[in-house]
């Protein structure tokens, strides 16, 4: 879990499109040779939502005084690259190998937690930021 | 979510509280979209299930945390001996041991080296003047006072010695126990 991070109270609808959009002005990209506004980072929009009861009322309600935090996070992975393809060189080359390195972590966690006759050994959750 | 707040609007018997947050990882590094100026390290992870969060020792010189530090001078004021015990919080937390450029001048010089990747003990927290567990040299004072301990005397000395015997690394031993801070105000995060 992560602290240290802005959180923006919302009242509808609106005001979310708008700041997703503020944040991808802010968003990291770059051309390729395959796309010439390239993702160059992952990015993970949370929406929390924090419901308290005020009247009694029937589960799954939160009871009076009762506080229920929900958390939506939606997640743009950047995609995999092949160098030879996109033509990296530079900085693009770095962030490429770090997009490749992060999504290789990545599946690795994804297949040691889909492997059953790997449960309960060690998950290489640290191998990434996206993955801690 | 067009339908999540249609439903919150709807629901009288609810107080609902909506709000976003924007993360970026670019390069392995953090990065707040909906507040640019956030730097990297000011985000941190959660390192354990108590909600606290060890704060890399790297940064502003440690004298400059305004939080105490004893400073023993030698001829020609090196090696300079630099110690902080933070205890903003006192719940069990990451004591760190490492060795760092004595003034800041020199702290500019060096590549930004995290100390907790140099080298780090967790232990519970001491309490308040007692000692407890294997960390003798965390032997510290109440919270805030900086008072210096028998155990970081001890602890300390053998690495003050190497650093008088290589003078040319400018490197000076510190020990510190790493500010421990618990999620605050509206500082969160996603996780």
């Amino acid at each position: 879990m992560l602290c240290g991070v802005k959180e923006v109270d919302v009242e509808g609808l609106d005001e979310v499109l708008s700041l997703l959009e503020m944040g991808n002005a802010a968003r990291h990209t770059g051309a390729t040779h395959l796309n010439h506004l390239s993702s160059r980072s992952h990015t993970v929009f949370t929406v929390t939502l924090e419901q308290r009861g005020r009247a009694p009322s029937r589960l799954p309600r939160p009871a009076p005084g009762q506080l229920l935090v929900s958390k939506f996070h939606f997640v743009d992975l950047a995609g995999s690259e092949r160098v030879l393809k996109t033509g990296s060189t530079g900085e693009r080359l770095k962030e490429s190998i770090q997009i490749n390195s992060s999504l290789l972590a990545l599946g690795n966690v994804i297949s040691a937690l889909g492997d059953p006759q790997r449960r309960g050994s060690h998950i290489p959750y640290r191998d990434s930021k996206i993955t801690r | 979510m067009a339908e999540a707040f249609k439903l919150i609007d709807e629901n009288d018997l609810l107080d609902c509280l909506v709000h976003v947050s924007y993360l970026e990882v670019y390069k392995e590094e953090f990065r707040d979209l909906l507040e640019v100026g956030t730097a990297s390290r000011d985000i941190q992870l959660r390192e354990d299930e108590r909600g606290n969060v060890g704060e890399e020792l790297w940064g502003p010189p440690l004298t400059e945390r305004g939080l105490g530090g004893l400073h023993l001078f030698g001829v020609g004021c090196l090696p300079v001996w630099e110690w902080q015990l933070l205890m903003e919080n006192p719940s069990p937390g990451r004591f760190c041991f490492s060795f760092l450029p004595p003034l800041s001048s020199v702290h500019a010089s060096i590549p930004r080296v995290r100390g907790t990747e140099v080298g780090q003990w967790e232990a519970g927290a001491p309490q308040a003047g007692t000692r407890k567990g294997s960390t003798p040299w965390a032997w510290g004072g109440s919270s805030g006072s900086g008072r210096a301990g028998l155990g970081l005397v001890l602890l300390c000395l053998p690495s003050w010695l190497v650093s008088l015997a290589a003078p040319a690394l400018g490197l000076t031993a510190f020990c510190a126990r790493s500010a421990v801070r618990g999620e605050g105000g509206r500082r969160g995060g996603p996780g």
